[in-house]
């Protein structure tokens, strides 16, 4: 199973059950997964944000698509259905804005792709299948939309 | 403690049934029994672009161990089902073992059709069905590059035509042996097929056409199959030729793995018979993917070979095993990857009467619209990706173009999908 990690809820009332190390209220709940494989090589944790608003972090390993390790560790909202072909639009993210630009430009295919995503395409909008993990993505923030 | 759901089979199909049943809050056990040792894996890529850059396996599944034990499984791999008794409800699996069951669902897929001649099981002669046949592919394809032997592909059907790219791209000489005049016939316009050769040609790959293998030559002292017969060296053809071959890869095709339903009398022909939300003759027993031959309206049985039919199959399968109906009839696609080129496919062009072309034959790139009695059934797309994407909206919602309107490239097709 994957670690749960739990943090405070910030209406937390101290001097009560937060001071006591008792964590009463878990407002965000977030689960790490690690995607599988062997990590010989870097990995990045890569956070995904469901539509409605869980998150989720991921370990992905050096190599492997987003899309691959979220597949891996089973998170919601990904369907990628032609496996990483670029043929389907159905690993369909939002890239949070402060990363955009950090990201290498997506290729004409994928940028066809983004045009025929089933939910709203947006300025963050990539297909996770074309973003390949690094180790200077550790800290990537991406949401997903309500449907692939 | 009431029985569990069994699953037999665990690959796409079987993993979509299983993991709907849970979307679908069903909270009961799962027993899925998996012929080969492996998780749920993705298959598409085996003959595609994990052929040219093979990874570990972990990449290639769908889950990772901790995601899949979410899911609470009961995986039974490298186990296979031997009979169903359908009066007392219950599989009899390999190790003698037998499992009761509630409901049951047959995701088991395809075999490779066997070539029928001499010499096919020699060494090096190889099918591409599993992960460890891709991995074998793949091995001798870097031996003959080493050595340099050539590959010969017997079958000009997407597997082939996927491997032979595959060796291309590793320097490897690569021959297609195809029986009928054309390429992937059995699917594509001649248009199609055509374009393919000329890229195929135009990155050193040869192609016999109405090519008769008649068997496989071995460099052992014995004749024939088996260890006496060593390695395949060459392919006969029935016209006396003989094609050299440090390998040779077998995609002539696949049969649905029905056996164990048809001989428990459950309605199969050429795949198990399923209505359109995947249920078939047995009200306790569904089933989803290359197995099955969906009955259409129209009485025809379609079987389908394709990442498509196995997810969406398979979440009819789990809805019906709820005593829901969740009907699949969605315009079937699928793609190829071969190159640079990306051939996407969606409806049926069987039958067609008029296929009308949109963009650069040369180049290629350009998408094959079919008609029948004038109205769009099929689109074929080389390097179009939006008009694959359009077409399958188009076909989905029952609309479709005038051949004159396709033939006007002027003519906007999506403005048909805002009108």
């Amino acid at each position: 199973m994957g670690l749960y990690v739990f943090r405070l809820s910030p209406d937390c009332d101290p001097g009560t059950n937060c001071d006591a190390g008792n964590l009463r209220a878990m407002h965000l709940v977030t689960r790490v997964t690690r995607a599988g494989g062997v990590y010989d090589n870097g990995m990045a944790r890569i956070t995904c944000i469901s539509h409605d608003g869980h998150e989720e972090v991921v370990e992905i390993r050096e190599g492997w698509s987003l899309m691959q390790g979220a597949r891996a560790a089973g998170v919601e909202g990904i369907l990628a259905e032609c496996g990483g072909a670029c043929s389907c639009a159905t690993c369909h993210c939002y890239v949070d804005e402060a990363w955009r630009a950090r990201l290498p430009a997506p290729t004409p295919a994928e940028l066809q792709m983004l045009e025929n995503v089933a939910d709203e395409r947006r300025a963050g909008s990539r297909l996770s299948c074309q973003l390949r993990i690094t180790e200077a993505l550790d800290g990537l923030r991406v949401s997903l939309p309500a449907r692939q | 403690m009431t029985d569990p759901i069994v699953i037999i089979g665990a690959g796409q199909a079987g993993l979509q049934i299983a993991e709907s049943l849970r979307a679908d809050k069903y909270e009961g056990a799962i027993v899925m029994v998996g012929t080969e040792p492996h998780v749920p894996y993705n298959r598409p890529p085996l003959s595609k672009r994990w052929l040219l850059e093979p990874m570990e396996f972990a990449s290639l599944a769908f889950r990772g161990p901790e995601a899949l034990a979410r899911r609470n499984l009961d995986l039974r791999l490298g186990r296979s089902a031997l009979s169903i008794d359908r009066a007392a409800r219950s599989v009899q699996l390999d190790d003698g073992s037998e499992l009761r069951y509630a409901g049951l669902a047959f995701a088991t897929g395809a075999r490779l059709r066997p070539l029928p001649v001499p010499g096919a099981s020699l060494g090096n002669v190889l099918g591409l069905r599993s992960v460890d046949d891709a991995r074998a592919i793949a091995s001798a394809l870097d031996a003959c590059a080493a050595a340099g032997e050539a590959l010969v592909v017997i079958g000009g059907g997407f597997i082939g035509l996927e491997v032979a790219a595959a060796a291309r791209k590793r320097g490897v000489p690569a021959t297609v042996l195809e029986g009928l005049p054309r390429l992937m016939s059995r699917v594509v316009a001649p248009i199609v097929s055509a374009a393919a050769e000329r890229v195929h040609r135009a990155h050193g790959v040869e192609f016999v056409f109405e090519a008769r293998v008649t068997g496989l030559v071995g460099d052992g002292d014995g004749a024939g199959d088996g260890a006496a017969g060593g390695r395949v060296r060459a392919v006969r053809t029935a016209d006396g030729r003989e094609f050299p071959a440090g390998c040779v890869v077998v995609g002539i095709g696949v049969e649905p793995e029905d056996g164990i339903a048809a001989a428990a009398g459950i309605a199969c022909e050429r795949g198990i018979i399923v209505d359109d939300c995947a249920r078939t003759s047995d009200p306790l027993v569904v089933a989803a993917g290359d197995c099955c031959a969906r009955r259409r309206a129209d009485g025809s049985l379609l079987r389908l070979e394709s990442v498509q039919n196995a997810v969406e199959q398979g979440k009819a399968a789990a809805a019906a095993l709820l005593g829901r109906e969740k009907p699949f009839t969605a315009a079937p696609w699928f793609w190829s990857d071969q190159y640079d080129l990306k051939l996407q496919m969606t409806g049926l062009s069987m039958g067609y009467d008029e296929v009308v072309t949109r963009g650069d034959l040369a180049r290629p790139a350009f998408s094959a619209y079919y008609f029948c009695a004038g109205k769009l059934i099929a689109v074929d797309s080389l390097s179009r990706i939006p008009d694959h994407m359009q077409a399958r909206k188009l076909l989905d919602r029952g609309l479709s173009p005038t051949p004159a309107q396709v033939a006007d490239e002027s003519f906007d097709l999506g403005s048909l999908l805002r009108s």
